[in-house]
């Protein structure tokens, strides 16, 4: 499975099973997370740690859902940086508006 | 301006006076007017002309302008009519009703003429976009050329491989289902081209099967084919009262399945070129450039660029050039995510509506200040709720060729690269965040003294990212490497593209942008 969902009471976390999360996923996993703000939940976490690559498209799913997200008072932070993709969130200086987390619990605690 | 281009605009207004003064500045501004005293006429011309935006008074005699806009949107030809009131009353009850109405805006007397103006072009500019957005799904499909898919759902295991056999040796990739329900589970994951189906299975029938996929919108327009044994006239009226496209015997063989669903796939290809010709026409109603024809002439400096849009598709890049005054030249470059995840043709038009944006900035700007102009046009994207989705990375640099100065500032883009007199190479970023996401994009001006002989280069990730057949990315290492090595007399723009082109084997995987300023010597 390509997004794993799992629910820790109001936060949901999404992991994203890809080493490469580029265009061709971008559009399928914007809906997972357009379902989940559907569905109220407005604490999200995302788990990168196995992209070794994310494109500017696949970005652009992040910083659509954040957007959405802080409008309703909620937050999407993110766990797992490889080299790569820290450097696609510094080039677009995108690292200022995630929050950014060593592990995926660390990040579902900083909900609370 | 042709005539036939030119915008209608209906003027309601019981008052002569305020008309023929709108008229008259409408006129001046290259749009068609006309005048309706009150509602009746109003519906006359609106039935016989075509109207792009209606400027509509409240107070009326007879009906009046809330009801009449009412009434126009309960017209479906003109839901989305774009509609501004003219209006004396300014309470914030008038403005809600205003809404309530269906109102997209509202002017309140006395007004200025040149608001009226600017508020009538904006909201023209506006509709053209949100109209070609509508179309931007069945575009999405398309883009994308793909070796069309068969769904084949069969319990017969042998008729499968036969099938099968036969649909792929024609091209197509086909996967099976031994059942209606393993044919849904795929569906959820892969939707098909054209399904084929049996009509005689265990469990859940042929009949059922098409049943239950008219009522999933997602499912219920794909062209569908029965397959059976029976050949009885009862069977093929069912199947026609269900919607299928066609109907074949089984003896009948293989090869006329394959006909059958080459002239669909046939069929759909038809409609995808209908689809791009459409793409062609509004692209030249919108009138709207994303990259400009020529290099502009800036004494003292050379510029230019290189611009290839994705499978040859405009869209996800643009780049202008705006001559400020006579000293100064602002060049930009800009990228809008997410060309390519269904909102690919709405990128066109957006970024035909920040180039437009910047313009209107820049024609007013007093000092030339990147940063702020970026920051305006950012509030003006931010502002736009119906836009909100999609975001814009841009580059704005103003170089003065008096003073060789160059100042730039950045939305969430890519550093520019500065080639200094010594021939070192200097990463210059800028720290501001993507254009709409935040209302405060916190944009800072970098200014750079050129010296003869320098460049600088501007591009997006299309080049970086590009991947070569070995799947490895050129990357910015190689883009360096590539601009350190170029000698002072050499066309730095074609050596770069040279080697880009070897390593990707010219297959590229987005736009491909790169603008190059250098001081003439």
């Amino acid at each position: 499975m390509e997004f794993f969902r799992v629910e820790k009471g109001d936060v949901v976390v999404i992991t994203v099973n890809l080493k490469r999360a580029t265009m061709v996923e971008a559009e399928e996993f914007k809906q997972v997370l357009v379902n989940d703000i559907q569905r109220d939940f407005k604490k999200i976490v995302v788990d990168l740690s196995s992209c070794e690559f994310i494109d500017s498209t696949f970005l652009g799913s992040l910083v659509v859902s954040l957007k959405k997200l802080t409008g309703l008072g909620g937050d999407l932070r993110l766990v797992g940086f490889q080299p790569a993709v820290h450097s696609m969130f510094e080039l677009t200086r995108m690292y200022r508006v995630f929050e950014s987390f060593k592990s995926a619990d660390e990040a579902v605690q900083s909900f609370s | 301006m042709p005539e036939s281009e030119k915008r209608s605009i209906l003027i309601i207004d019981d008052d002569k006076t305020i008309r023929k003064l709108i008229n008259h500045h409408l006129k001046l501004n290259n749009f068609t007017p006309f005048e309706a005293e009150n509602s009746l006429q109003a519906f006359d011309i609106l039935k016989k002309e075509k109207i792009d935006l209606v400027l509509s008074d409240v107070t009326m005699e007879g009906m009046d302008g809330f009801e009449f806009c009412k009434k126009v949107r309960e017209n479906e030809n003109h839901r989305f009519l774009p509609f501004i009131f003219v209006t004396a009353k300014n309470t914030l009850e008038d403005k809600s009703r205003a809404v309530e109405s269906g109102g997209d805006d509202i002017i309140t007397k006395p007004f200025e003429i040149n608001e009226l103006i600017l508020k009538t072009q904006a909201l023209i500019r506006r509709s053209d976009i949100y109209r070609t957005y509508g179309i931007r799904k069945s575009l999405q499909k398309s883009f994308e050329e793909v070796t069309p898919k068969i769904l084949f759902v069969d319990d017969d295991p042998s008729m499968s491989r036969l099938f099968k056999f036969n649909l792929e040796k024609a091209g197509y990739e086909c996967s099976v289902a031994d059942s209606v329900d393993d044919a849904m589970e795929m569906m959820k994951k892969n939707i098909p081209d054209v399904i084929v189906s049996d009509i005689m299975m265990p469990k859940i029938d042929g009949f059922e099967f098409r049943r239950m996929l008219l009522e999933q919108p997602s499912l219920k327009d794909i062209p569908f084919i029965f397959l059976t044994a029976k050949g009885s006239e009862e069977d093929i009226l069912e199947g026609y009262d269900l919607g299928i496209t066609d109907y074949v015997v089984k003896t009948a063989g293989p090869k006329l399945v394959v006909a059958k669903v080459s002239a669909i796939i046939n069929s759909l290809g038809n409609e995808r070129k209908k689809v791009i010709s459409e793409l062609q026409e509004a692209t030249s109603s919108l009138r709207t450039k994303v990259v400009p024809d020529t290099f502009p002439v800036f004494d003292g400096f050379s510029i230019s660029h290189i611009h290839i849009p994705y499978k040859g598709i405009p869209g996800g890049d643009f780049l202008d050039y705006y001559q400020l005054d006579e000293n100064n030249l602002a060049v930009i470059l800009g990228d809008v995510m997410g060309k390519k995840w269904g909102a690919w043709y709405f990128a066109y038009a957006y970024a035909g509506y920040i180039r437009s944006a910047l313009r209107s900035v820049l024609q007013n700007a007093k000092d030339y200040s990147p940063s702020e102009i970026l920051q305006q046009v950012n509030l003006t994207v931010y502002g736009d709720t119906k836009i909100s989705e999609v975001f814009a990375t841009l580059s704005i640099i103003i170089i003065n060729n008096k003073t060789n100065e160059l100042k730039y500032s950045g939305a969430g883009d890519i550093p520019i690269i500065y080639k200094n007199s010594k021939g070192e190479l200097l990463s210059i970023k800028s720290k501001g965040l993507l254009l709409g996401f935040s209302k405060m994009g916190d944009y800072e001006d970098n200014v750079l003294q050129l010296k003869t002989g320098e460049q600088v280069y501007l591009t997006t990730d299309g080049i970086t990212d590009s991947r070569a057949k070995s799947l490895e990315s050129f990357g910015e290492h190689r883009l360096y490497e590539i601009i350190r090595d170029i000698k002072t007399d050499e066309n730095s723009l074609e050596i770069i593209q040279k080697k880009f082109d070897e390593f990707t084997e010219s297959e590229y995987d987005d736009d491909i942008s790169l603008i190059l300023i250098s001081v003439n010597s």
